[in-house]
């Protein structure tokens, strides 16, 4: 019997070596065949978002029709930036072309990693370009205050636009039956109704883990309030009057309307509440709001539809757009610039634009048949005001001394004016330690 | 009667405190995304294959795989190799005075750094010979890593081992190696297999260096493969559920295979 037994165990082990060492082999091979098997090689490294699905799945295919051959790595959104940026820095050229989330430029751009897109031929003064887009692909801003050493260096394209995305309203068209809510004090009173109605459980949902989703989630009720983050000299100016007033209505009345547990609720949850049909608004990116009329991915399909984001004073959102630049450690760097601009041609980006996908050239959002309804209202909100997070290398650090303030007074309930006054200070000292002043 | 049903109910809440995970974790893997964030169901209402065929298909996960098993078996057998040789060495020899009976704690030292310490270090020196995102890299980090872990391990279990097998095999002319490979080590190969099973485990578990090593599916191995699958505004929990089943699988399968070796293993050294 023992004999039997080890016999079977050596078996099977051998068999496993065989099977992995086959599966290798297999890999190994396969590799470089798919590699060999088209023309300009072009790797492109991406954070993962829903937002890139268009992207993947219908332009792709078509850049490979185009004599491209499109290696499309992604990784999780956490670790992609401190890995791209040693990437760039050291110079190990893993990359041909970053997928960068735009509060990123500037980092890049400080440390003077990527190329000159002008120069390599792509026209940032091409008027189809949606402005406040293509201003953040240059690097010191070409507007704005500059952050020092950098105040009277030549702009430079570093680079362009990709994915148009920002946050739009995405509401429940059975309980706001008039169309979108236009103001925040329309969202909460139509909300009540629908909860009352039993429609919906809660008025409004959003993100409240500390750091940047917390920030994300309260930025567009700040900029809506009146608020303004920064002065040109990098003086914090977010906890004025106006800023306070959308904290204190951050903390307090919406999150009395929104689930109990929405001080830990990142993408995930608040996702699930709107499209498993239990909140009545949300403001988003496209992540989840490209999923609003797919059955398999929402309980309320056909009950959700877009709008410009309410208003207090003006109606802005926040950009957030996919940007792309290419390393000076590129291993492909002609292919990924010829890439980008095939990518940004008028033709390809209204391809963009029926695949489902918001655009960065104007020109490509009246195409006769946008893939998503989302499209058109993301133009609308574009028009009615839509801004960048400020441009300094340091917004990381900002937004997480903001985000742990916001996060305690969005646990306490109340206090987000007073939660402002702290975060301001220790943005102040942290700049000032920095050499902004 | 009260003393059986208080065992009785004390081994259900031992076994479901083990199992409920895993119950969980294999239940989400056959669930949508769909069911999983917005309903919340104790257990799959629509069963679906699809998270497993999407990993494979749609997510690279057979590379992920592949570059776990030959990066963790690799490395674990040149550990086992060298580490055995370093621990009789130890064992067996007399070492310069000032270090004896001080190696055991200097491995184990270098073994409880936390590796974050290093990781930077490790980053440019493999950026230096050119082996970011390859096996080789991987293979380099965890074999110095399980080196100094099985050194240490196995000196006890050679110790264990009467030195006098050894002795008379070479007095009936066997050489000390030979001795060492054709006497000793078959007698610690309980010590090898527990010590074997600890690497791997550690070795095919390991994320911090290989999120910081590798970039690209080439070398990519699974537990880094998995973090992928979470993105900025969406993460595909039901893909990670079904990587999360399908990655335990092999350690399963391998502990297994050595699980009588690992309890004598275990038990080698021990008081008798």
């Amino acid at each position: 019997m023992t004999h039997s037994s080890r016999l079977t165990r050596r078996s099977v082990i051998k068999g496993g070596l065989g099977l992995a060492l086959a599966t290798t082999a297999l890999t190994t091979l396969g590799l470089p065949m798919a590699a060999r098997a088209a023309g300009k090689k072009v790797i492109i490294g991406a954070f993962t978002d829903g937002g890139l699905t268009p992207f993947k799945q219908k332009i792709i295919p078509q850049a490979k029709e185009a004599g491209f051959d499109v290696e499309f790595l992604e990784d999780e959104y956490g670790v992609t930036l401190e890995k791209w940026f040693a990437d760039a820095q050291s110079g190990a050229g893993q990359y041909d072309l970053y997928l960068l989330d735009d509060p990123w430029v500037p980092q890049f751009g400080a440390a003077n990693v990527l190329e000159d897109l002008g120069a390599g031929g792509i026209d940032g003064s091409d008027k189809d370009w949606i402005g406040s887009m293509i201003d953040m692909g240059y690097w010191p801003p070409q507007q704005g205050p500059r952050v020092k050493g950098f105040e009277d260096a030549k702009p430079t394209l570093i680079c362009v636009p990709f994915v148009g995305d920002l946050q739009t309203l995405t509401y429940r068209n059975d309980v706001f039956t008039g169309g979108a809510p236009k103001t925040w004090d329309e969202v909460i009173a139509k909300g009540k109704e629908g909860v009352a109605a039993g429609t919906i459980k809660y008025p409004v949902v959003f993100r409240g883990v500390s750091g940047n989703p917390i920030v994300t989630s309260w930025y567009p009720i700040f900029l809506s309030f009146g608020g303004s983050f920064f002065d040109d000299k990098w003086n914090p100016i977010f906890n004025s009057a106006e800023g306070k007033a959308s904290a204190d209505f951050f903390v307090g009345t919406m999150k009395q309307n929104a689930p109990s547990g929405v001080v830990e609720f990142d993408s995930d949850q608040e996702g699930a509440a709107i499209l498993g049909g239990e909140a009545g608004v949300i403001i988003q990116y496209s992540g989840n709001a490209l999923k609003a009329d797919d059955p398999a991915q929402t309980k309320v399909a056909g009950k959700l539809d877009f709008g410009v984001v309410p208003k207090q004073e003006k109606a802005i959102a926040q950009m957030g757009i996919f940007i792309a630049g290419v390393p000076k450690s590129a291993p492909n760097k002609a292919n990924a610039i010829e890439f980008l601009k095939w990518y940004t041609s008028a033709e390809t980006q209204a391809k963009l634009s029926e695949a489902g996908s918001i655009p960065v050239k104007r020109s490509a959002f009246g195409v006769a048949k946008p893939g998503n309804r989302l499209i058109p209202v993301a133009l609308q909100q574009l028009d009615a005001g839509a801004l960048p997070r400020p441009r300094t290398p340091d917004w990381a650090k900002v937004e997480e001394l903001l985000g742990i303030e916001l996060n305690k007074a969005l646990q306490a309930g109340s206090g987000g004016g007073a939660a402002l006054d702290t975060a301001a200070k220790q943005v102040k000292d942290y700049l000032t330690t920095a050499g902004y002043y | 009667m009260s003393t059986r049903l208080a065992r009785i109910l004390t081994t259900l809440f031992v076994l479901a405190t083990v199992l409920l995970p895993i119950y969980w974790l294999v239940s989400t893997s056959l669930k949508s995304n769909r069911e999983i964030t917005q309903e919340g169901t104790l257990y799959p209402h629509v069963p679906t294959l699809a998270n497993y065929v999407r990993l494979f298909t749609e997510k690279q996960f057979g590379s992920y795989l592949t570059n776990s098993l030959v990066v963790t078996f690799v490395s674990v057998a040149i550990a086992l190799v060298a580490g055995a040789m370093g621990a009789y060495a130890i064992a067996r020899f007399r070492l310069p005075l000032a270090m004896e009976g001080k190696v055991g704690l200097f491995l184990l030292t270098l073994r409880i750094i936390p590796p974050v310490v290093i990781l930077i270090p490790v980053y440019l020196l493999m950026l230096s010979l050119g082996l970011l995102d390859t096996w080789l890299g991987l293979i380099v980090t965890y074999t110095a890593f399980n080196v100094t872990f099985c050194v240490w391990m196995m000196e006890s279990f050679f110790r264990e081992i009467p030195v006098d097998l050894e002795e008379a095999a070479m007095v009936d002319g066997d050489s000390r190696f030979g001795a060492f490979r054709r006497i000793t080590l078959p007698l610690a190969a309980p010590g090898l297999a527990a010590t074997a099973i600890f690497a791997v485990l550690v070795t095919f578990n390991e994320f911090l260096f290989a999120l910081a090593l590798t970039a690209t599916p080439r070398a990519m191995t699974m537990p880094r493969g998995t973090a992928t699958l979470i993105g900025r505004i969406d993460t595909d929990w039901a893909s990670m559920a079904a990587a999360g089943v399908i990655g335990a699988l092999p350690i399963v399968f391998f502990a297994l295979l050595v699980q009588r070796h690992l309890v004598r293993g275990l038990t080698m050294g021990a008081v008798k």
